[in-house]
């Protein structure tokens, strides 16, 4: 046992680019003690354990047993880049991933229901996000507008999936989304910090992973989404097609023509940014690299300020324009993972789980909670426990004004 | 009867604060030794000049603190992880898990104030295998060790050392409640 703790110490060590020196002083052990921890000449205790595991970055779960799932986090984290590890987002996907080995362990398991989603076995990138996001859009269609499609989204994909959402804010954390793959915890992940309309894409994105299924290792953890590769750009492709379906760009400008006002209206009933609206544009050839250059040099203030009397025109009241002015800034909701939620009520309910994980769950008082749920511990209703409010819709109404003129390549 | 009790440190360190450690030595008579274990020693060793941590440490009735071997530890960080919320502090309730586990594999008993822990270690080793530290006082009353206004007073002492009994006891204390 020793031996095989050991050497799991030193193969995430060796993981983590971290010399053994450097190890036992951040653990305040010496290089000659943890030596023969790695080679299984001395026992561990169990604070060195868990210091152990903390300078890792790793479950102590993850030393004691073979447990592919805890084990991929970290592997994942160093593809990311160290900086991953820093936040405390990083920190919480380990967390609910340790209380998801325990619940399951204990018999409370997941059941996500993936067997819908199409194979791509052989298809490229470009292939891949097509099927996905033409499957998404027939199985997952995305009917709310503005800021009501992330709230949505995440409820589709917990009905239809049976996958667990966490949206939760971690300012200043590089992590801005991530998705466990895993077949027995999947997972999507988007950091609330961020405004509302890169939350919704992240969340797109995040999906994209999912549904491909084929994250080295079964987690990504995204910090930008940027493309770097075939993988990324896949997840990027199919948030795009998947949130701005091809058809209705097409008919929405035929209908409304190439306006500013035109702009502002499907930025905004899209619940993306305006950038990647303009990216989706020229993606589309609906517009050429010149006029999606012009287009992006303008801010998402400058571009109201074009189309505002337009929009007052059409009847859009001052307030309803200061909310979209507002929108590129605008937060989203936090919302606990529904299932994992409900199955560390079940958990409570067992003692398999003590109260706390609930209340971090739930982001509430432990002992308060506890009192609260003693006092109604059968007949406990959890859906008192979920809070998915969502700020009001912000579409606008549209009429004409100055034109953005791109002609298709 | 079970012939083991592992104190938790919150309730150590209730006892220690206002310097009446001896009733613990008296509730631990004819009990096995030891009755703490090694991360809550580390706990209290951490926070060494911390309200009450002193006494606790000096305290050599306890018995050398257990010790556990790694093949234990697995099931131990289980239950760790099992009372944490969403802290990452690697020693956080790692006291209470060794203290939970060791008393459901030797039939002992789990002495804590902290309600999570308490709520947790009842509805695994049942609810008379876990006590707090009132029940000590009660059970101190009853073997004539102190009166029941000596147990009110040190209920009452602990709490106005800014400490906090387990949740559901009553916010005035009568020497009634002791009996």
């Amino acid at each position: 046992m020793s031996v095989e703790v050991g050497g799991r110490v030193r193969r995430f060590r060796v993981a983590a680019g971290l010399r053994a020196q450097d190890l036992a002083a951040q653990v305040g052990l010496d290089a000659t003690a943890l030596s023969k921890i790695e080679n299984g000449r001395r026992g561990v205790k169990s604070t060195e354990l868990a210091l152990l595991a903390n300078a890792l970055k790793i479950s102590p779960m993850a030393l004691l047993e073979d447990n592919p799932l805890l084990s991929k986090l970290p592997i994942a984290a160093r593809a990311a880049g160290p900086s991953i590890k820093v936040g405390g987002a990083y920190e919480r996907l380990v967390s609910l991933t340790e209380l998801h080995v325990i619940l399951a362990d204990g018999g409370i398991r997941s059941s996500p229901n993936l067997a819908s989603i199409p194979s791509l076995h052989g298809a490229d990138w470009m292939e891949s996000a097509n099927a996905l996001s033409d499957w998404a859009l027939s199985q997952l269609p995305l009917l709310a507008k503005g800021d009501q499609r992330l709230g949505a989204l995440a409820d589709g994909i917990e009905a239809l999936l049976k996958v667990d959402v966490l949206i939760e804010d971690f300012p200043n954390d590089v992590l801005s989304g991530a998705s466990i793959t895993d077949s027995e915890f999947p997972l999507l992940f988007v950091n609330s910090a961020y405004s509302r309309p890169r939350s919704l894409f992240t969340m797109a994105h995040e999906l994209g992973h999912l549904l491909a299924g084929h994250v080295d290792g079964g987690v990504a953890l995204d910090r930008e989404l940027s493309g770097s590769t075939e993988m990324e750009r896949m997840a990027n492709a199919f948030a795009a097609r998947y949130l701005m379906p091809k058809d209705d760009i097409a008919q929405k400008l035929e209908q409304d023509g190439r306006r500013m006002s035109t702009l502002v209206e499907l930025t905004d009933e899209y619940g993306v940014s305006y950038q990647t609206l303009v990216y989706r544009l020229h993606n589309l050839r609906l517009i050429n690299a010149d006029v999606r250059d012009r287009l992006m040099s303008l801010s998402w203030q400058a571009l109201l300020n074009l189309a505002e009397s337009a929009l007052r025109e059409s009847g859009l009241s001052q307030a309803s324009i200061g909310k979209l002015r507002g929108r590129s800034q605008a937060k989203p909701a936090g919302r606990p993972p529904a299932m994992l939620l409900r199955r560390a009520f079940d958990g409570f309910r067992k003692g398999i789980i003590s109260v706390r994980p609930l209340a971090g769950l739930l982001k509430e008082d432990a002992a308060l909670l506890l009192s609260e749920l003693s006092d109604t511990a059968d007949g406990m209703d959890i859906s008192a426990y979920f809070d998915r409010s969502q700020d009001a819709d912000n579409s606008a109404d549209v009429t004409d004004e100055e034109l953005f003129s791109g002609t298709p390549v | 009867m079970a012939n083991y009790r592992l104190l938790d440190t919150v309730t150590l360190r209730h006892f220690g604060v206002i310097n009446r450690m001896d009733i613990v030595e008296m509730r631990l008579t004819g009990y096995d030794r030891p009755a703490w274990t090694d991360a809550v020693r580390s706990e209290l060793l951490r926070d060494a000049n911390g309200d009450g941590c002193g006494r606790v440490l000096e305290a050599t009735f306890l018995g050398t603190p257990e010790d556990f071997s790694v093949s234990d530890l697995a099931e131990i960080f289980r239950i760790q992880r099992a009372l944490s919320g969403d802290t990452m502090d690697p020693l956080l309730h790692l006291g209470e898990a060794e203290s939970i586990w060791a008393a459901d594999r030797r039939n002992g008993t789990f002495i804590t104030d902290d309600a999570a822990a308490f709520d947790f270690a009842e509805k695994n080793l049942g609810n008379n295998r876990v006590l707090d530290c009132i029940d000590l006082l009660r059970e101190s009353v009853a073997a004539k060790e102190i009166t029941e206004h000596e147990a009110k007073l040190a209920a009452d002492a602990i709490r106005n050392s800014g400490r906090h009994l387990k949740a559901g006891h009553p916010p005035t204390l009568t020497t009634d409640y002791f009996c």
